[in-house]
């Protein structure tokens, strides 16, 4: 449960990054690095927000962008 | 050639209307010096202006701050976005130099094709863990911009005054912007193009600021145009000098010539004085024991045909001897002693020398070549210091032309400002190195001049400007 909280902050703390900054590219370390967290959270987080769609990844699944409908458009 | 204006007020005029399409430009300096303003300015000028969709790529700082900090400079980032104009992308060098060399790059479809790039900044590619050593990282993404055709500002942190770097080679044009402390104690912001191929470009510092509506620039030159003088004046023997000057010397102005003790002076005097002798000005002379009767033989004047005989017969030569120098007997009508003097007798004499130039109000005039680095081994700077200005005061009203000699780097800096202030025209030439340089510091048009690479020539004025 304490698990889960952390995972659904960080996940919430990472989409409002990328809401804030929505043209962001980045892999796992650039993101943890521009939020100052420890890498293997944050990836936890940005797996979920893949999964709940509001972040997109590149074909080599390292790569995470926003996805948010009114860019989405734009791609 | 095509060139992609940057947007900055006054920069334009710097490098021959603006960056060459296609080109990569480093653009070098220390925090808080205006590289980011400036990126951000070059790609909304190519927005708004010219159409052209541009991308920021920032690595550290976060593009949200990159919004705040621009909005409040009056510009909505978000909006050029929303219009499909412009992206400010936050990534890792390593990603996006990855993401340009591949070609179905994730990251290049999020950023849309563009004509403008700036990076932010590639001091971070030191970073990158890399079989590549910096130069080839670089080496790298200037051929991927070449290849996308990309125009890309490149900003690295650096201290301008640092050695150059690797990324001044690769690049096609660099700017350094620097802070500047002046004599005075305040601080400005300056910038400079060090280089940018195919374009000719204003060498030199120019103060920039930035305000609301961004950063503008004013070229340290003025580039306004020259008004013709009002008055009458003599060309000198230097066209490009009676360019910078509206015409030539105004009759009456007191000339102010600044050269070190390795800079010859002679040549250029004599370019300034011999139109005065063409139109029939007399010569007043400041002689020492090496000038005069020396000067009569001396390979210049005899090349000018500078007739110190006929001058004196047609009384249009005095020379003024602070030294008690022999001179020949055919002369002496014509000499002035002032050696010896008390500092007031011999400004009262001065004067008395200056008003009698001029017997009738029709008579052409004289010009007046004074040593001021004899007058201060004699009298000393306190002399100057108090009658140089009324000196030359009475010199203008009585239509007498001062050509004044002085070498800048060896007299107080007060007295110096002073006499550039007694002054309606300032010229000064040293030599750095093996080469002589020439510059106009102070003008009747206001216009000053870059420094000039002072040539001689065999031919007549023997001296040119480049």
């Amino acid at each position: 449960m304490h698990t889960d909280k952390i995972d659904l902050l960080l996940a919430t703390e990472v989409a409002l990054f990328f809401e804030r900054n929505p043209f962001t590219v980045e892999n796992g370390e650039g993101v943890a690095r521009k939020l100052g967290r420890h890498t293997e959270q944050v990836l936890q987080a940005l797996e979920l927000l893949v999964e709940r769609c509001v972040l997109t990844r590149d074909e080599n699944g390292t790569l995470f962008a926003y996805a948010p409908p009114y860019i989405a458009e734009d791609r | 050639m095509q060139r992609l204006s940057t947007g900055i007020t006054g920069f334009d005029n710097l490098i021959a209307g603006g960056f060459p399409a296609g080109s990569i430009i480093a653009l070098r300096g220390a925090p808080g010096t205006g590289k980011t303003t400036a990126g951000l300015q070059f790609l909304k000028a190519g927005a708004e202006q010219a159409g052209e969709a541009g991308l920021y790529i920032t690595f550290e700082e976060l593009p949200e701050q990159l919004y705040a900090d621009a909005a409040e400079l009056g510009w909505d980032l978000k909006a050029l976005e929303q219009r499909q104009l412009l992206r400010v992308l936050s990534t890792s060098p390593e990603v996006f130099l990855d993401a340009l060399q591949d070609p179905y790059s994730f990251l290049m479809r999020v950023a849309k094709p563009v004509r403008r790039i700036v990076i932010d900044s590639v001091t971070l590619f030191e970073h990158i863990r890399s079989d590549d050593d910096l130069r080839g990282q670089l080496y790298r993404l200037r051929s991927a911009l070449k290849r996308l055709g990309l125009t890309a500002v490149l900003i690295e942190e650096r201290d301008p005054h640092d050695e150059v770097t690797t990324l001044a080679f690769l690049a096609d044009g660099v700017i350094n912007v620097s802070f500047e402390e002046k004599a005075t104690g305040h601080r400005i912001r300056e910038v400079e193009v060090l280089k940018l191929r195919g374009s000719s470009i204003a060498t030199g510092r120019h103060l920039f600021r930035i305000g609301h509506g961004g950063i503008s620039v004013y070229p340290a030159l003025t580039t306004h145009d020259i008004l013709p003088l009002d008055g009458p004046f003599i060309a000198t023997a230097i066209p490009k000098l009676d360019a910078l000057l509206g015409g030539g010397i105004p009759l009456g102005a007191t000339v102010l010539l600044d050269a070190n003790s390795r800079a010859d002076y002679r040549v250029l005097a004599a370019a300034i004085l011999t139109p005065f002798l063409q139109q029939r000005h007399g010569l007043a002379l400041a002689v020492g024991p090496s000038t005069f009767p020396a000067a009569q033989q001396q390979r210049l004047v005899k090349r000018l045909a500078i007739d110190f005989e006929r001058l004196a017969a047609e009384q249009r030569l005095c020379l003024v001897d602070d030294s008690r120098v022999e001179l020949p007997d055919w002369v002496e009508p014509s000499v002035i002693r002032l050696a010896n003097m008390l500092d007031a007798d011999h400004h009262a004499a001065t004067q008395q020398f200056i008003r009698t130039r001029r017997e009738h109000a029709d008579d052409p005039g004289w010009v007046w070549f004074r040593d001021l680095n004899a007058v201060i081994a004699v009298h000393g700077e306190d002399y100057l210091w108090r009658y140089f200005v009324e000196q030359q005061g009475l010199c203008q009203a009585q239509g007498v032309t001062a050509l004044c000699l002085v070498n800048g780097s060896e007299v107080k800096p007060t007295l110096l400002a002073k006499l550039q202030r007694g002054a309606t025209v300032v010229l000064k030439t040293w030599v750095d190195g093996r080469y002589q340089y020439f510059e106009v510091l102070k003008s009747p048009t206001g216009r000053v001049s870059e420094p000039f690479l002072l040539q001689y020539s065999t031919d007549a004025p023997f001296v040119d400007l480049r």
